[in-house]
């Protein structure tokens, strides 16, 4: 790390950037400009906001931005009240991730030439709101930007700054500064999760052109990137989504063109390296592979593990990119694709959804359990069941759905980088977009199959409890019932723990989940249901919960207030046989199908990484997950012996990273239920 | 068919041959080295081990169509990079169950066997034409203290390891644990020297360092814990004309 670098990364660390922080003013409320035409009220918000930025440009500093305003929580304040009624569902544009590759090559002002030449062409009335509107947003990002670089602290600050993102950028620095600052400016109303994309493929153009020119070599170029990984992480607390850290700043690496060549370039190499050096949290980086990924690249990748951020997370090309293909994804639109701010994945040109929806795995299981156990059914009466109880709460999903009369507010300034908008004079969200899909995510698989599992093999099989008896301790939440639920927890049949049974339990899960969701076409856009392995923020939710209705003690041994697993993962308080086993179960699934994404979520302990080879064997773990047919897969490093010290002591573990579900976050700064559902994690050992 | 009886399976371990590998640790050992880190493999039952946070049954019966299903799905996953590994115990006191396995897995696989080399030697050949690699866990070669440590003299592993070496079966290597003391002597290191010379299909020396490690599994199966009486060993007990005379693999 060069000493530059070094001194960035201690003052972040101390907290340095936060003194610029400004409350807003108590008059910043007041004669406000209300509209009643969204797209307005949307770019009159923006405006306000920036101008009440305050620039902050640092001696030396080579990547300029900083926030300086507060978290956001109010959403399209200048909405007329009356407009406003109508969304029902008002929330933020995000886990979208703009074309940066045009943002980079034409700059606001090629936007805006563009813009204008289109709008002297139509006479439509909606069209020319629509490039009225992106004209005034594109140019208050040129003021702002001009009033950044007026705060420049010397000449080559200033010329940086009244290039980009004013102008295209030329060179690998005028990218990252030109990434940084529009970044800034699109999250600065509180449009979060907007994601990096396909990093390394739409800037090696950039640093190739510094590299044969000599303006730069790869350390420096290295620099340049270290410094702009830094600079995300100086306000990333301000975009605080879920829980701290859930901010969205998540970029790909790898994959294929849209021939399907490989597309691996040094900077590919770079980003890992880098992350890897810093050991922030931001960006998160995802890595896509196939059975081809060369050696060195893996073992890139595997340091960043080591490092224990939780990430690369790896995406599966030759599993992911047929099964977008079958949902109906143009193929080279497939091949393009990236992951919003966790794994679900995202084409280019889509104005999809991808965690909108869940469905209570768990809790459909067990209601088909209990009710049919009560009736005295047969265990293919639950299965039965099993697909009656979702199709009702699916009927719950459509309701919420049909009441939302419009979900977004449209976003000219992203509209402006997105697909093509700009060129048919029409918003994503009026149909500017190309794919408008749902993602639904299926939280508890696990949990539920093994559920299943049990109350096939020892209810009806081996008939060594009766269904009476089970029902009862599922009413008592297992009082009186401990040695019968520790047996349940030690043998019973287990996903991930070579159990034939338990792993068709598990794609019977899955099979009706996707049953249930393909063919199914709710709101007014008729949308399509991607299906989905991912939990996100569910382990939590789920299980914490004062809803008589909710998820409480189930037949695979869980307590009420017990944790599910999160995504793809060994149930809580069960252990696996191991990883090949877990990649042999989930690997099972059928992936043509449940194609929103969702992770094989893996901890390794900390011993693991002490082994000399333990590189090597990372990799080899890596060419299993591909050659076994999975999805996606997240390697974490876990030491609970450490967690629980630093539940104790926080104050001395401030910079502890951990894997929290699709992105990784300070531990200290997780609400503690999240705390305790990883400590509460399997670790596999050397 | 034949069932074995198994007290571990290790997915993904790295230690115990090239690539990653599936170890499954056959229970039933005829040795008793007292720094065993395996002590519930000695035994030729299942025996249960009582842990301060519950218990565990170590030893399962499987028959050797069940160990091949489990197994045959894994290894297709890891492809050339990896195998299982017999390991124990002593694998040869249930060698019939492993060459039932190994013919249901049909020469697909990279296969290895981790044998102290005691038992019968018609068993150790069967095996080891079945198998691509051997380790064999050598400790103390010299009758008196061998005898002492692991109660038997060595003798029988010497024979049966000179002898399949004339038949040119099988590439095989030594692995010895360090043990500070027992078996890091100077006269240790001589025989070893002495027997290893001449050998022809002895491929490398690696060499294990001890650490104190297991105790709690002695106190779960109610044992005196004989394997952390040692000190963990600092300085590099081996002597130059063995490093000069093999290739060596030593782990620190």
């Amino acid at each position: 790390m060069t000493p530059g670098v070094a001194s960035i990364l201690k003052k972040l660390r101390e907290g340095f950037y936060h003194q610029f922080r400004q409350e807003l003013p108590a008059d910043f409320w007041e004669n406000l400009p209300y509209s009643s035409l969204p797209e307005e009220a949307s770019m009159l918000y923006r405006k306000k906001l920036l101008e009440q930025e305050k620039p902050v440009v640092l001696p030396g500093e080579k990547i300029i931005f900083l926030r300086t305003l507060p978290k956001i929580t109010e959403f399209a304040p200048l909405l007329d009240p009356q407009v406003k009624a109508q969304y029902d569902y008002l929330r933020p544009l995000e886990n979208l991730t703009p074309d940066w590759a045009v943002i980079l090559r034409d700059g606001i002002s090629g936007r805006l030439k563009l813009c204008r030449e289109l709008m002297q062409k139509t006479s439509d009335p909606e069209k020319l709101a629509y490039y009225r509107i992106t004209a005034a947003e594109l140019e208050n990002i040129t003021a702002f930007a001009l009033r950044y670089a007026a705060a420049a602290t010397d000449e080559s600050q200033k010329a940086l700054l009244e290039k980009v993102p004013i102008h295209p950028a030329e060179s690998f620095h005028e990218a990252l500064q030109c990434l940084r600052f529009m970044t800034g400016c699109l999250r600065s109303s509180d449009m979060n999760h907007i994601g990096f994309g396909r990093f390394d493929q739409y800037m090696m153009p950039y640093l190739q052109r510094d590299l044969d020119n000599g303006t730069l070599t790869l350390e420096s170029a290295g620099e340049l990137l270290a410094e702009f990984f830094l600079s995300l992480n100086r306000d990333s607390d301000l975009y605080v989504g879920v829980q701290q850290g859930d901010n969205g700043q998540s970029l790909m690496l790898g994959g294929c063109d849209k021939d399907g060549n490989c597309v691996i370039n040094p900077l590919t190499y770079m980003v890992l390296e880098v992350s890897e050096e810093l050991g922030v949290i931001d960006p998160k980086i995802n890595l896509r592979i196939d059975k081809s990924t060369p050696q060195d690249l893996l073992l890139c990748a595997a340091r960043l593990t080591r490092r224990g951020l939780g990430f690369p997370q790896y995406c599966n090309d030759e599993v992911v990119i047929p099964g977008l293909v079958e949902f109906g994804y143009d193929l080279a639109d497939a091949r393009d694709y990236t992951v919003a701010a966790c794994w679900e994945f995202v084409m280019p040109h889509g104005r999809d959804i991808p965690n909108l929806l869940k469905l209570n795995l768990p809790l459909i299981a067990d209601r088909a359990i209990r009710k049919t156990l009560k009736a005295g059914g047969s265990f293919e009466d639950i299965l039965t069941q099993l697909k009656v109880e979702m199709t009702s709460e699916r009927q719950q999903l459509q309701d919420l759905i049909d009441g939302l009369k419009k979900l977004f507010l449209p976003d000219m300034l992203f509209s402006s980088f997105f697909s093509g908008c700009l060129e048919r004079g029409m918003d994503l969200h009026k149909g500017g977009g190309k794919y408008y899909n749902f993602g639904c995510h299926g939280p508890g698989a696990v949990n539920a199959a093994n559920a299943l599992a049990m109350v096939k093999a020892w209810v009806f099989d081996e008939k060594r409890l009766t269904a009476e008896r089970l029902l009862n301790a599922l009413e008592n939440n297992w009082d009186g019932e401990e040695d019968l639920r520790q047996d349940i927890l030690h043998n019973a049949p287990q996903a991930g723990n070579n159990s034939d049974l338990a792993d068709e339990m598990l794609q019977i899960v899955f099979d009706t989940f996707c049953d249930v969701l393909t063919g199914w076409l709710p709101g007014e856009r008729q949308t399509r249901v991607r299906p989905g392995t991912g939990s996100a923020q569910n382990y939590v939710f789920l299980t914490q919960n004062q809803d008589a209705n909710g998820l409480h003690a189930t037949a695979d041994g869980r307590r009420d207030g017990d944790f599910i697993g999160s995504s793809l993962s060994v149930a809580p308080m069960t252990r696996s046989q191991g990883v090949l086993s877990l990649f042999h179960t989930f690997g099972k699934l059928d992936y043509k199908k449940l194609v929103n994404g969702g992770p094989i979520t893996m901890e390794l302990a900390d011993a693991y990484f002490k082994d000399p080879e333990a590189l090597e064997k990372t990799v080899l773990l890596v060419r299993s997950f591909v050659n076994s047919g999975n999805q996606q897969l997240q390697l974490n490093t876990l030491n609970p012996d450490r967690l629980r010290d630093a539940q104790k002591h926080p104050e001395n573990y401030r910079d502890l990273v951990v894997r929290v579900w699709g992105w990784s976050g300070y531990f200290v700064e997780l609400a503690k239920p999240f705390q305790d559902q990883i400590i509460g994690r399997q670790a596999f050992g050397a | 068919m034949s069932e074995g009886l198994i007290f571990d399976i290790a997915e993904g371990s790295i230690h115990d041959g090239p690539g990653l590998r599936i170890t499954v640790f056959m229970k039933g050992c005829p040795l008793t080295c007292p720094w065993c880190h395996s002590p519930e493999g000695r035994s030729t039952q299942p025996v249960l081990m009582r842990f301060p946070h519950g218990e565990r049954l170590a030893g399962k019966y499987w028959t050797a169509q069940e160990l091949a299903d489990y197994l045959v799905p894994r290894l297709n996953m890891l492809g050339d990079s990896g195998g299982v590994t017999f390991s124990g115990g002593e694998p040869l006191m249930q060698s019939s169950f492993i060459l039932e396995v190994l013919e249901y897995l049909g020469g697909k696989y990279h296969v290895m066997l981790d044998s102290s080399g005691y038992g019968k030697y018609t068993d150790l050949l069967a095996l080891a034409q079945q198998c691509d690699l051997i380790a064999f866990g050598i400790k103390l070669l010299n009758a008196e203290p061998a005898q002492k440590f692991t109660g038997q003299d060595g003798g029988c592993i010497c024979r049966n390891i000179a002898r399949l070496d004339k038949t040119g079966t099988v590439p095989y290597y030594f692995r010895m644990p360090l043990v500070p003391g027992v078996t890091d002597t100077e006269e240790n290191f001589r025989a070893l020297y002495e027997f290893a010379a001449p050998l022809k299909n002895l491929q490398y020396l690696e060499f294990l360092p001890y650490n104190q490690a297991a105790g709690a599994k002695y106190a779960a199966l109610n044992l005196p814990d004989s394997a952390s009486r040692w000190a963990n060993r600092s300085a590099d007990p081996i002597p130059d004309y063995i490093k000069n005379s093999f290739e060596i693999i030593e782990h620190k």
